[in-house]
């Protein structure tokens, strides 16, 4: 009984967020009409199935695996262990908790952590700190940005969690895929070796399968998003976001993303939009903002201006080869994981970053670009502007952007949001 | 026929160095007795003489080559070339100029770069963006943080100048040695292709051969620094690194060291310190203060505060082998450059710079150790207060910990930071 106590004790932001989820979820239920926000409602009901079974896991004494949100979690499968995504936790808290995780944030602060780090560590490092956490292990790729590699110390010296670090480089070539392939194999096998667990290659087998369907779904609701109205709702970026990072490699990933599906489809057929008529197209290329995902529904009703998708909505890979032997199938991997969000943009010199968009808001008829720029991340640095640029010069059409921390109301609050984009819209008329 | 005073005029900025530079010298020699601040009269004097010689290449038409601060520069003297550090020139004339470089950051940040980026590249960007600067092509690795990679698209899509990105790994193995070597060999005949020479390795040895020998002088100086009182004045720090950069791969650098190491020399042997007693001997494992180039000279002459080091003067490669063939050569650069200020602390998560940290302290008798928390750099994140607490608990000494731009005097004042540090020191006397 002490022993499951002390289990239970090892994550309590996942039952904080359980708890989010599920009172959210009866709301949800309970005030909304049947057809209201589908992808809010399919999204929680799988995310909490998921969260309350790693909690179950968590109580039973599996080892709480801690990772970057840039490793594919479903890579972890092949471990009996309750993944835990150190950013997804805090900007889902953020998103659900009332007044967010700003005291996290702060008692992170308070310890000696730069004001101007990234507000998804902080969150999950200050509840660490306030021993709400308790990791056996943690796993980060070496990318994709200089928080990453910064803010995890604390979690190794600190806080003495084993942490293994995965070498991810900066080209993307054949032989960089090659050799992330190798630093994911050794990551997992050391990680194995932590947790006191061989990798079990079957079952991680089995989880990428479950992923590359979800994949092909995820890449057909993608096509769709193209048709004018978008047969999308704006919310399904946000959840999209937060299956993708805490639920990838479970059947509840699957069913949600084939739920959206079917629900985009009829409406592409009926050409009916979500929230009354498409008056504008935009496109987020990098994040919303996950202290206040009501804004999309906002949006959606209140402007009629269509999120086609954000950065954690536009990256697919291609489906990973288990059919072959273990090498290609680690090869697959590796280049689904430096095509992850945020990887992929923050390498290559942002070339194609910059092609696609520009391709991007060609195929999908976008009337917009609005441009969400977090103080913390030093890795986009000019290229917002030249992005704005060569969507001017090629498009012909504008980009806003919007200095804010995705995670924190207190940089940019929801009304400036509200009044910034308002006033943009006006001049889309 | 291309008149000379244009082709001068491709490098304004180097002008409004050697006219800054001159007139501070004029002053030192002018007004402060014989033995006043050494390091500053030597300094300037070579600093002078070698933006001299660049303005004349300039003026003959030879290519100007900029180049990130992590890329040794005497490795360009492979090419008949101006070689232009990027950092170091708006850092340079935020040290030298009355407003620093201010109106170039506001230039950058209006035109749309983000306000919380380094001011290290903002400088050279508004300089260029205002056509002070034209290059004929710039080189910098991919390291050691975003702020790099993410500022340089500036001039490859904004400004079209060719650019060379040798990657460069983040684990320090033998095999990312070799990688590097392959990598900077590979980027320096890309950038002969762009500039339409040949890289002459054999004068790349000389001025690799010269920089052994001044490393060597350097090595003594930091030796002698060990001793109590510490030989050196503070403002050498800052005319160290500069003559880091600019000096390079040049017999002004051996000059300058030379006699600097002479002066120790004689200090060290009459037990004297420079300007009065010396009652406190930091460590500043990170940046000297930029905008504020007297600091040090006030904190020797006011707090009697030895700044032993900064993080460009503890960083010392092995000598590189010139003598076998070109292949151990490279290796000797890469690993030189992956040693390199910044680069070397950027990688390995730290456990190194936490370490040698520690050994300073002890090595060098610190009383504390003053960091300053760089609002561009997030590349150091949850490490100053990992630094603070092993200092704490390893030696028993304390860190101040400053949050600054050290390139912007509007982010903390020099006041301000002259009242934290007097207040500190008075906790320690």
């Amino acid at each position: 009984m002490n022993n499951k106590t002390a289990n239970n004790e090892k994550i309590i932001p996942y039952k904080m967020l359980l708890n989010a989820l599920s009172t959210t979820k009866e709301l949800v239920e309970r005030i909304l009409p049947e057809e209201g926000i589908p992808s809010l409602r399919f999204g929680l009901k799988a995310i909490e199935s998921v969260i309350s079974k790693y909690i179950e896991k968590a109580n039973e004494g599996l080892p709480v695996v801690g990772y970057h949100f840039s490793l594919p979690a479903e890579y972890l499968k092949c471990f009996d262990c309750v993944p835990v995504c150190v950013e997804g936790t805090s900007y889902f808290l953020s998103a659900f908790l009332e007044g967010g995780i700003e005291n996290y944030y702060d008692l992170m602060n308070n310890w000696g952590h730069p004001f101007h780090t990234c507000s998804s560590q902080k969150g999950s490092m200050g509840m660490t700190l306030d021993n709400l956490f308790k990791f056996d292990a943690l796993i980060c790729p070496t990318a994709p940005c200089d928080c990453t590699i910064a803010s995890y110390p604390f979690f190794k010296y600190n806080e003495k969690f084993p942490l293994v670090l995965m070498d991810l480089p900066y080209l993307h070539e054949e032989k960089s895929f090659q050799y992330y392939a190798e630093q994911l194999e050794l990551g997992l096998i050391n990680l194995g070796k932590v947790i006191g667990q061989e990798p079990d290659f079957k079952k991680l087998k089995e989880a990428i399968e479950i992923e590359n369907q979800v994949n092909k779904v995820k890449l057909e609701i993608f096509d769709l998003i193209k048709a004018n109205p978008s047969p999308i709702e704006n919310m399904f970026n946000a959840v999209s976001s937060g299956c993708t990072i805490f639920i990838p490699g479970t059947l509840e990933n699957l069913s949600f993303y084939n739920k959206m599906l079917e629900i985009a489809k009829e409406r592409y057929k009926k050409k009916e939009h979500y929230g009354g008529e498409e008056t504008f197209r935009s496109i987020w290329p990098y994040m919303i903002t996950f202290f206040s995902v009501d804004l999309l529904e906002w949006l959606d009703r209140n402007l009629g201006l269509s999120v086609l998708f954000d950065i954690f909505n536009y990256n697919f890979s291609d489906p990973i080869n288990t059919k072959s032997d273990l090498g290609a199938m680690f090869y697959g991997m590796a280049k689904k994981g430096m095509s992850f969000p945020m990887v992929r943009q923050s390498t290559e010199f942002f070339d194609p970053f910059i092609d696609y968009c520009v391709n991007f808001a060609r195929e999908f008829s976008a009337d917009c670009f609005i441009y969400t720029q977090s103080i913390a991340c030093k890795q986009f640095g000019s290229v917002p502007q030249l992005l704005r640029e060569a969507l001017k010069d090629e498009v012909g059409i504008p980009m806003l952007l919007i200095e804010f921390d995705a995670g924190d109301a207190r940089m940019t609050s929801l009304k400036t949001f509200k009044d910034k984009i308002g006033i943009f819209v006006q001049t889309l008329s | 026929m291309v008149h000379r005073l244009e082709l001068e005029n491709r490098i304004i900025p180097y002008k409004m160095l050697y006219e800054a530079i001159s007139s501070t010298y004029g002053l030192i020699e002018g007004t402060l007795p014989d033995h006043g601040i050494p390091s500053l009269r030597m300094g300037l004097r070579c600093l002078k003489s070698v933006m001299k010689d660049f303005i004349e290449k300039a003026g003959e038409g030879l290519p100007i080559i900029g180049h990130h601060f992590s890329f040794p520069t005497e490795y360009l003297y492979c090419f008949d070339c101006v070689p232009v550090c990027i950092e170091a020139t708006s850092y340079l004339l935020a040290a030298l100029l009355p407003n620093g470089s201010e109106p170039f950051y506001d230039l950058i940040t209006n035109w749309g770069h983000p306000f919380h980026t380094c001011t290290s590249q903002k400088g050279t960007m508004g300089m260029t963006l205002d056509n002070l600067f034209k290059f004929d092509a710039i080189i910098t690795p991919t390291a050691p943080c975003d702020n790099t990679y993410a500022s340089y698209p500036f001039f490859k899509y904004h400004k079209k100048i060719p650019l060379v990105a040798p990657d460069l790994p983040f684990l320090k193995e033998e095999k990312s040695y070799y990688y590097h070597g392959e990598q900077i060999k590979l980027g320096l005949e890309e950038l002969g292709k762009i500039i339409g020479q040949k890289p002459d390795y054999n004068k790349m040895k000389k001025a690799i051969e010269l920089e052994n020998q001044a490393n060597n002088y350097q090595l003594d100086l930091f030796e002698l620094k060990k001793a109590i009182p510490c030989p050196v004045e503070n403002m050498f720090n800052a005319m160290a690194a500069a003559a880091a950069i600019y000096l390079s791969g040049r017999s002004e650098k051996l000059d300058f060291f030379h006699d600097m190491l002479s002066i120790a020399k004689d200090r060290y042997k009459l037990g004297r310190h420079y300007a009065g007693e010396e009652k406190i001997r930091s460590i500043w494992p990170y940046m000297l203060i930029f905008f504020d180039l007297s600091l040090g000279e006030w904190l020797d002459r006011e707090l009697g505060m030895s700044i032993l080091f900064d993080i460009f003067n503890y960083n010392f490669a092995d000598p590189i082998n010139t003598k076998s063939d070109l292949e151990t050569m490279f290796y000797g650069m890469a690993k030189k450059a992956m040693e390199a200020p910044m680069t070397k602390q950027s990688a390995e998560f730290y456990y190194p710079f936490l370490d040698d940290c520690v050994r300073l302290a002890k090595d060098y008798s610190a009383d504390c150790f003053i960091f300053t928390s760089h609002i561009g750099c997030k590349q150091f994140g949850s490490v100053p207060q990992i630094l603070r607490e092993a200092l704490r608990d390893e030696v028993g000494i304390p860190m101040l910990l400053i949050d600054i731009d050290v390139g912007d005097a509007r982010f903390a004042s020099e006041k301000i930071v002259r009242e934290k540090i007097k207040l500190f020191a008075q906790t320690l006397l």
